[in-house]
């Protein structure tokens, strides 16, 4: 078996189990003197013992080979296309970085298409599993990321600046949970740092691309502080300024894209030049709705265009909403089933309707984290 | 005075860890491994994995087939990883002494890792540590330990003190069991 690794060697030890001989001989034999002096250990496929003869008091034969015959797999690599013929789908190796948001398995790719030299081959992953299953590289990529607890924790992987309160924690777990979510907290409890929470880790597990935050104009300033405080290593565009600038602000990537209702809908509508580059959305405080209702249809159709290219989800994040146009986008959006996240506050909704919306949230199968709404 | 900063890409530049699970299989037939490689921030980023069938024979001492099993199956993982780690941590209970003092001879430090209230044994050419984690650690380092403000050093330090010395060993776990889901649960 070829190697790429040179870090390692095998080395040439004497260390093979010793085989427990007492028993088998008619007389007592000294295993010092008995032991072959030169034994190999063979490779992988090893020879098995030979028969060892019991009847023949003066003859001795001696096994050929010390060594256990163990079956074992030689793995493939998905990547430097190192196989055997009689490959099984479930071993390998398989890269993990930035796997989620790829439709192909890691290192799958058309048959003889070069990559750094080395002549990739379909996945065998790929090969065996039935077409609606989700490749194993796909299920690992996902089951190998941190856990949420220790993303969460305040000696994990990811530097906090601030402790996160018991409920913050468990309506950030709650938000990367679940496809959809109206998260109904008080004014005051920290609903942006949650929803600033949950985006962080959804972009350090690879679980979405972009995210589109549009926010009163008055907020702008507001998100993009609170943004660098809680997630200071994701990238913001801000959309503002000429058509023209906004052209370009579209453009650069970025992990966020921050706009203004006013902005969105113009370049929604007006501004033929602001191209969809919309993966991922979070909408935000959709306070003048009932004006943005074309532009937003609008939005929805652009966005869902662009996600059937196989880009991601759409996030929705929703704050201060009326009640109906609530519904027409929860079910715009539950049927569309690009819904992530569904954001909303009891501040602009007095209590019957805070009732209405949370109870036709689970009545279309969207969780409601209603526990603190005290209902 | 300097101006203080952060340089972002600085945990990029501490590496990889390699984690190395051996996990019996479910119906002793044999065993089941994977080295798992993550960066200091704990993001996943190579998972290799293999298993091995051992004989059911009452020729062989059971310690000298898990012996000879492992390092089997941990040189098809060594040569099939297509990265590098800094360094590569296993659990002591899972992996002897022997494997990489005797067996197998690495250009990069190995730890075996042990909690500090549970006797392991340990051998001679082994350097033993500590290290004050969540719960006390015993380390046994071979070769030998990195040199204190090395690269691999801090490597450890920094999972360690992220809380992910011991967890992407329960990873890895989940990992083989989603592979082979009849043999490891």
């Amino acid at each position: 078996m070829s190697t790429n690794a040179v870090w390692w060697t095998e080395r040439n030890t004497d260390n093979v189990p010793k085989a427990r001989w007492f028993g088998f001989f008619r007389r007592p034999v000294k295993l010092d003197e008995f032991v072959p002096q030169k034994v190999s250990v063979p490779g992988v496929i090893l020879s098995t013992p030979k028969y060892v003869s019991t009847t023949d008091t003066n003859t001795q034969s001696y096994p050929k080979s010390l060594s256990p015959s163990c079956t074992i797999n030689i793995p493939i690599n998905y990547l430097s296309n190192r196989s055997q013929p009689d490959d099984d789908y479930a071993r390998g190796s398989v890269g993990l970085v930035g796997l989620l948001l790829k439709d192909e398995p890691h290192g799958e790719q058309i048959p003889g298409q070069k990559r750094s030299g080395v002549v990739l081959q379909p996945s065998k992953e790929a090969d065996h599993a039935p077409p609606s299953e989700i490749p194993l590289s796909k299920r690992l990529a996902y089951l190998l990321q941190p856990p949420t607890d220790v993303l969460l924790s305040q000696i994990g992987p990811l530097e906090w600046p601030g402790s996160l309160f018991d409920y913050q924690i468990e309506g950030i777990k709650a938000l990367l949970s679940r496809d959809a979510l109206l998260l109904a907290d008080d004014m005051g409890l920290g609903k942006t740092i949650q929803a600033i929470g949950a985006l962080r880790i959804l972009f350090l597990q690879n679980r979405i691309e972009a995210c589109l935050l549009i926010v009163p104009a008055s907020l702008v300033g507001q998100w993009r502080k609170e943004i660098h405080h809680w997630a200071p290593e994701l990238r913001i565009s801000t959309i503002r300024g000429t058509a023209a600038e906004r052209t370009w602000q579209w453009a650069t990537p970025a992990h966020i894209y921050l706009t203004s209702y006013e902005t969105f809908r113009s370049d929604c509508t007006d501004n033929l030049h602001s191209p969809p580059v919309v993966v991922c959305g979070m909408l935000s405080s959709l306070m003048k709705l009932r004006r943005l209702k074309i532009g937003m249809w609008k939005l929805v159709e652009n966005v869902n265009c662009y996600i059937d290219g196989g880009l991601g989800r759409l996030q929705v994040h929703l704050l201060k909403i009326e009640r109906m146009i609530l519904l027409q986008l929860l079910n715009l959006f539950r049927l569309s089933k690009k819904v992530r996240h569904l954001h909303d506050t009891n501040r602009a909704l007095n209590f019957k309707k805070c009732i209405e919306v949370c109870s036709f949230a689970v009545k279309s199968r969207m969780c409601s984290h209603n526990c603190r709404l005290k209902l | 005075m300097p101006i203080p900063y952060h340089d972002a890409d600085e945990l990029k530049d501490l590496g990889l860890a390699g984690y190395l699970k051996i996990q019996p299989a479910q119906d002793s037939s044999g065993y089941l491994a994977a080295l798992f490689l993550i960066n200091a921030r704990g993001e996943p980023i190579e998972f290799t994995y293999n298993r091995i069938e051992t004989p059911h024979t009452f020729l062989w001492r059971q310690a000298d087939i898990r012996r000879h099993a492992i390092k089997k199956i941990t040189v098809t993982l060594l040569s099939l990883c297509p990265k590098v780690p800094r360094l590569i941590l296993c659990l002591a209970e899972e992996v002897s002494s022997e494997i990489f003092c005797q067996d197998i001879q690495l250009s990069l430090p190995v730890c075996r890792i042990a909690p500090a209230i549970k006797a392991q044994p340990y051998s001679a050419t082994e350097i033993q540590d500590r290290i004050e984690a969540e719960e006390p650690m015993n380390l046994f380092w071979y070769p030998a330990r990195p040199s204190d403000g090395s690269t691999e050093l801090r490597l450890l330090q920094t999972l360690s003190s992220k809380g992910l010395l011991m967890e992407p060993f329960e990873r890895a776990l989940i990992g083989l069991k989603e592979v082979y889901p009849d043999k490891g649960k």
